[in-house]
């Protein structure tokens, strides 16, 4: 399959095959879920031994697990006798899984431990070459778990690359670090996985047109809507197909603009107190800029997403070429009391996730990308990404190619990495 | 523990109070429906999980598969912000509703228990929510409402109300209705 033609050089225009091809899906399971670094979950989901939870490496189900030594790993989570998922928990805690069918017994480190009537029927088996199979590489950078089919793939802090910098905006800023709430949201959406990917790597573009009313509703109480991101927002390409849009605040700029989230809790009483008070240590771990630096929203190549503005991260399993289950968690900092987690939840609740004011609208709109983008002779037409051409660089404070947020680049960049992906045959 | 049943006029009242409810929902007209919530209302609809089994031998029970008042839900509402939803559905160009949902709830299997409280009832009702959009688009809420009643004039408010949907990964992009 020739890919080279489906992105343009420059980026800026994008075949409509990309979000219905079902060939080309097929070819991004190999090439781009089997080579990624891919969100796994979060480091407070394994705060124990034998803690455990399932999660999906794209198509593929994975048991992720803190082993009875402590060790995490990931395990596709599939028997090696006839293949059912011997984990049927979303999450828990257990030192071995037994499959339902036969009785095959893994540990919590994925290894062979028992078959029935093991010395009688298996002899020789030798166990070692029966384990879980290995998710051959597992790594986490401030609590974020991501793991990699590819066992040469260069190390996960390699390949954030200048991510890093935007990431540790939101998951570094205390000695404390963070956790995730209980609970997680899972909903689909029947769009190609590369729609709510590429919506949070640059695009808060849409939010005037798409979520008017929702910032209607901000005017109506007196907040801002769309002014911050104007007046302190920038567009990022962090390289790898990562991308970013944040705020960068000018030195001098009042305390209360430090704090994090889109202003609601600087005002909240609930979270004002609590952040003022972790700004002095914010400063000291993020240095000058880092402190002055709030993402909105955020891609990690391939599908995993953070909105630092609301507490959340997401990942968005592909399900087909039209289809996307999004699972979202809420994070906040392990020593944020349970006021402010509960302000922080409900804030993120009311305009994220599939009942958020916003968040309804995003899925909407990603529904209808699929319903419009397929055709026959829609076909010689590609979607336009250039919006803002040429107006990225380098910038003397924030890292990576920085550009207004009126700029596409960091989408043009999310799918020439793509095509550099699925063009080779590696 | 269940709590005393009701006479048969007030089970009555309570059956029509909802039928109603769920009728002016299904016609959009949400500032009337806004006017049988409580001003105290809590709104809430929790996630639901496969969590891992107790015991062998006991029972796994619903709330364990269901997020807790301090976990991650789907819906965290009181009133006013449930005002600030239908106040967007107004503006207009709210496009997960623009054009609007058609929908048809189904409310069955209502059960009336005191509480008490005095003047309050405790309300238990399944409900099938079936919705289309657009042209073919359709789709299915299933669950429960958990509900606290109040007395108010010759009616009832909905002072309380949990939502459980019966399953952990919605199917539908969003939940922009209300249950």
């Amino acid at each position: 399959m020739d890919v080279r033609p489906l992105v343009s050089d420059d980026g800026s225009r994008v075949s409509r095959r990309l979000y219905y091809d079902e060939a080309l899906y097929r070819l991004e399971q190999s090439r781009v879920f089997g080579r990624a670094w891919l969100f796994l979950g979060h480091i407070s989901q394994l705060s124990e031994a034998n803690d455990y939870f399932l999660t999906y490496m794209g198509e593929e189900s994975v048991l992720v697990s803190r082993s009875r030594e402590g060790v995490i790993g990931a395990h596709l989570n599939t028997c090696r006798h006839r293949g059912l998922r011997v984990c049927r928990a979303d999450a828990g805690n257990a030192p071995s899984f037994t499959c339902p069918y036969h009785g095959w017994t893994y540990g919590s480190d994925g290894s062979l431990r028992g078959l029935p009537r093991e010395k009688e029927l298996y002899p020789e088996i030798d166990k070692s070459a029966w384990g879980l199979i290995a998710v051959p590489r597992v790594e986490s950078y401030r609590g974020l778990i991501f793991g990699c089919f590819d066992a040469n793939a260069e190390p996960l802090d390699e390949h954030l690359g200048d991510m890093r910098f935007y990431l540790d905006s939101a998951f570094a800023r205390t000695e404390g670090g963070t956790i995730i709430l209980g609970g997680v949201q899972k909903w689909r959406v029947k769009t190609n996985w590369k729609m709510p990917a590429e919506n949070m790597v640059g695009d808060v573009f849409h939010a005037p047109t798409s979520h008017e009313t929702a910032f209607a509703l901000q005017k109506m109480a007196g907040q801002s809507g769309f002014e911050d991101l104007e007046n302190h927002g920038y567009n990022v390409a962090c390289g790898k197909g990562h991308g970013i849009t944040t705020r960068l605040y000018p030195e001098g700029s009042k305390e209360w603009m430090m704090i994090p989230g889109d202003g609601q809790f600087s005002r909240m009483p609930e979270t004002k107190g609590y952040f003022a008070g972790k700004l002095e240590e914010a400063r000291e771990r993020l240095g000058p800029v880092g402190v002055r630096t709030k993402g909105a929203t955020l891609t990690v190549f391939p599908n995993f997403s953070c909105l630092p503005s609301v507490m959340s991260f997401r990942v968005g399993h592909p399900r087909g070429p039209t289809e996307t289950e999004i699972w979202s968690w809420v994070f906040v900092d392990a020593e944020a009391p349970p006021e402010t987690r509960a302000a922080i939840r409900k804030a993120y609740t009311g305009i994220f996730g599939p009942g958020g004011i916003l968040e309804q609208d995003d899925g909407e709109n990603w529904e209808e990308v699929t319903r419009g983008a397929a055709g026959l002779h829609a076909d010689g037409h590609p979607f336009h990404l250039g919006m803002g051409m040429g107006t990225e660089g380098a910038h003397d404070e924030l890292p990576g190619l920085v550009g207004p947020i009126t700029s596409e680049h960091p989408q043009r960049h999310f799918y020439r990495h793509w095509r550099d992906l699925m063009e080779s045959e590696g | 523990m269940s709590g005393q049943s009701v006479d048969a006029d007030t089970l009555r009242a309570v059956e029509q109070f909802l039928y109603r409810e769920a009728r002016i929902l299904d016609e959009r007209r949400f500032n009337q429906w806004m006017e049988l919530l409580a001003a105290d209302l809590v709104y809430r609809m929790p996630t639901r999980a496969n969590p891992e089994g107790k015991s062998r031998g006991e029972r796994w029970s619903v709330e364990d598969e269901l997020s807790s008042d301090d976990e991650l839900g789907f819906f965290e509402d009181t009133k006013q912000t449930i005002m600030g939803r239908v106040m967007r559905f107004g503006v207009g160009r709210a496009w997960a509703e623009h054009p609007p949902s058609r929908t048809r709830r189904l409310v069955t299997n209502i059960e009336v228990e005191s509480l008490p409280s005095e003047g309050e009832l405790r309300v238990f009702s399944n409900f099938q929510l079936y919705r289309t959009r657009r042209e073919t688009e359709t789709h299915l809420y299933v669950g429960q409402r958990q509900d606290r009643l109040r007395r108010r004039a010759e009616s009832f408010e909905i002072v309380e109300r949990r939502v459980v949907l019966d399953t952990a990964v919605l199917s539908a992009p969003n939940l922009s209705l209300f249950f």
